[in-house]
C-alpha cells in the first residue's frame, strides 16, 4: 500500500467512509477482527510500553508487511500522537511502539523524527488536495464556508475539546526548532 | 551585602525568566530541566529546591504571565479605555513577534497548545490568563455600551473572546509564514467588525 492516508485525529474513524478502507488499512489481519475499535482505544489509554507491547495490534502482523505498509502506519501513529501531545513530548520510541515496528525500523523508515513529520504534514496536505480530510476546504456558498468554521469545531469536539488544529500543534513547536 | 533571602529570589527570578524565554521560543515539552539549568547558570540543586519539577516550573512561568499582566508590566498593555488602545493591543502583540523576527508565537498560546489531558493544573494557569486578559477587553466593551456608544445587540464578552481568538490565531499564522502583515492585515479586519458596533449617530 503505497497511499499514505492518517488514521488519527483528523482523519478520525467515524469520518471514514466505509469497511473497505479500514481493511486496506490493515490488510495483514483478517477482515473480520474488530481492530479499529481496538486501535483506537489503544492510542486513547496513556502510553505504556508493556501494554502496548502485549496488545498492540500491528505487532503481530508486522513482520508481514511491506516496508511502504510499516511506514504508513508509522505516519499514522506519529500524526496521532504530535496532534494528541504535540512534537516535544513524542519519542521515536512511543511512535513505533503505537505502530507495532521495531525498533530500528524508525530510522531505517524516515531517517530522523524530522523526517516523520515531514511525512506526516505531507499526508495532511494531500488529503487536503485530495478532499480526503473531515474538513471540507472547497468552499463555494456562505453556507460552506460556515460548514468550514464549524467542521474545525466539530474537530475538537470529536476529542473532547482536548486537542486544537493539527497542524497548529505541529507549528507551534517545530518551526522553532527548525530555526534553533 | 544582601541577604541570603534576596539572593535566593535572585535566583529563582532568574531560573523563572530564562525558562520562560527557552519555552517561548522552543516550547515547555522540547525543554530539558538540564538546559535551563545551565542556560541560567545555576545548580541542579537550586533547580530542584525551588521547582520540585518541570510541572512546578512551567506552573511559576505562567504564574509570573498572569502577574505581569495584573501589574501592567507585561510587554502588551492590557489595560484598554480608547478603540486606539484596543488598536496598539493588537499591534502589540504582532511588535512581541516582530521582535523574535516572525519566529516565536504567543507565550501563553505557546504553552497552552502543548496541554494535554495530563497536565490540568497547567491547563488552568493558561486558562486562567486567558481569562483575566478577556476581562480587561469586555471591561472597556462594558464600559462603551454602559456609555451607549454601541449597538444593543454587542456582547462584550463575545467580543471580548472574538478579539483573543483572532490575535491568537494571526500569531500562530504570521509565525508560520515568517510574516508580520498576516497579523497586521487579521487585526485590522478584526478591529472594522468591531467597530461595526458602534453605534451611529443620528
Amino acid at each position: 500500500m503505497t497511499s499514505c492516508e492518517v488514521e488519527c485525529g483528523f482523519f478520525a474513524a467515524d469520518t471514514l467512509p466505509a469497511d473497505a478502507r479500514n481493511r486496506a488499512y490493515f490488510a495483514a489481519e483478517p477482515p473480520s477482527s474488530p481492530i479499529k475499535p481496538r486501535l483506537r482505544a489503544l492510542t486513547r489509554r496513556p502510553i505504556n510500553g508493556s501494554a502496548m507491547h502485549k496488545y498492540g495490534v500491528f505487532t503481530m502482523a508486522a513482520r508481514s508487511l511491506s516496508a511502504a505498509q510499516i511506514k504508513d502506519r508509522m505516519v499514522r501513529a506519529a500524526a496521532e500522537l504530535f496532534h494528541r501531545q504535540g512534537l516535544g513530548a513524542t519519542s521515536p520510541d512511543e511512535v513505533f511502539r503505537a505502530a507495532g515496528a521495531e525498533s530500528q525500523n524508525f530510522y531505517y523508515h524516515s531517517k530522523s523524527k524530522q523526517g516523520v513529520v515531514h511525512a506526516v504534514l505531507r499526508c495532511y496536505l494531500r488529503a487536503i488536495e485530495n478532499a480526503a480530510a473531515p474538513i471540507n476546504y472547497e468552499v463555494h456558498s456562505w453556507q460552506d464556508l460556515e460548514n468550514w468554521f464549524n467542521a474545525q469545531i466539530e474537530l475538537q469536539r470529536s476529542f473532547t475539546m482536548t486537542r486544537s488544529c493539527p497542524f497548529g500543534t505541529i507549528a507551534l513547536t517545530l518551526v522553532n526548532r527548525l530555526n534553533a | 551585602m544582601k541577604t541570603g533571602f534576596a539572593r535566593g529570589a535572585e535566583t529563582r527570578l532568574r531560573i523563572i525568566r530564562t525558562a520562560a524565554d527557552l519555552f517561548h521560543k522552543q516550547g515547555a515539552r522540547a525543554t530539558s530541566p538540564d538546559e535551563i539549568i545551565e542556560a541560567s547558570g545555576t545548580g541542579k540543586g537550586q533547580f530542584y529546591h525551588y521547582f520540585k519539577s518541570k510541572e512546578g516550573l512551567i506552573h511559576a512561568v505562567l504564574l509570573t504571565y498572569l502577574d505581569e499582566i495584573k501589574a501592567g508590566t507585561a510587554p502588551v498593555k492590557y489595560q484598554i479605555n480608547s478603540w486606539s488602545d484596543l488598536e496598539r493591543w493588537f499591534l502589540a502583540n504582532v511588535e512581541l513577534q516582530k521582535r523574535y523576527e516572525m519566529t516565536r508565537g504567543c507565550p501563553f498560546g505557546t504553552i497552552g497548545n502543548e496541554v494535554t489531558p495530563n497536565d490540568e493544573l497547567l491547563r488552568q494557569d493558561v486558562c486562567l490568563i486567558f481569562e483575566v486578559i478577556k476581562h480587561k477587553l469586555a471591561a472597556f466593551f462594558v464600559k462603551e455600551k454602559a456609555k451607549g456608544r454601541l449597538v444593543k445587540r454587542a456582547e462584550p464578552d463575545r467580543l471580548a473572546d472574538f478579539c483573543i481568538a483572532t490575535i491568537q490565531g494571526g500569531m500562530l499564522v504570521g509565525k508560520v509564514k515568517r510574516n508580520s502583515q498576516v497579523v497586521e492585515m487579521a487585526a485590522r479586519e478584526a478591529l472594522a467588525h468591531l467597530k461595526s458596533h458602534v453605534r451611529k449617530p443620528k
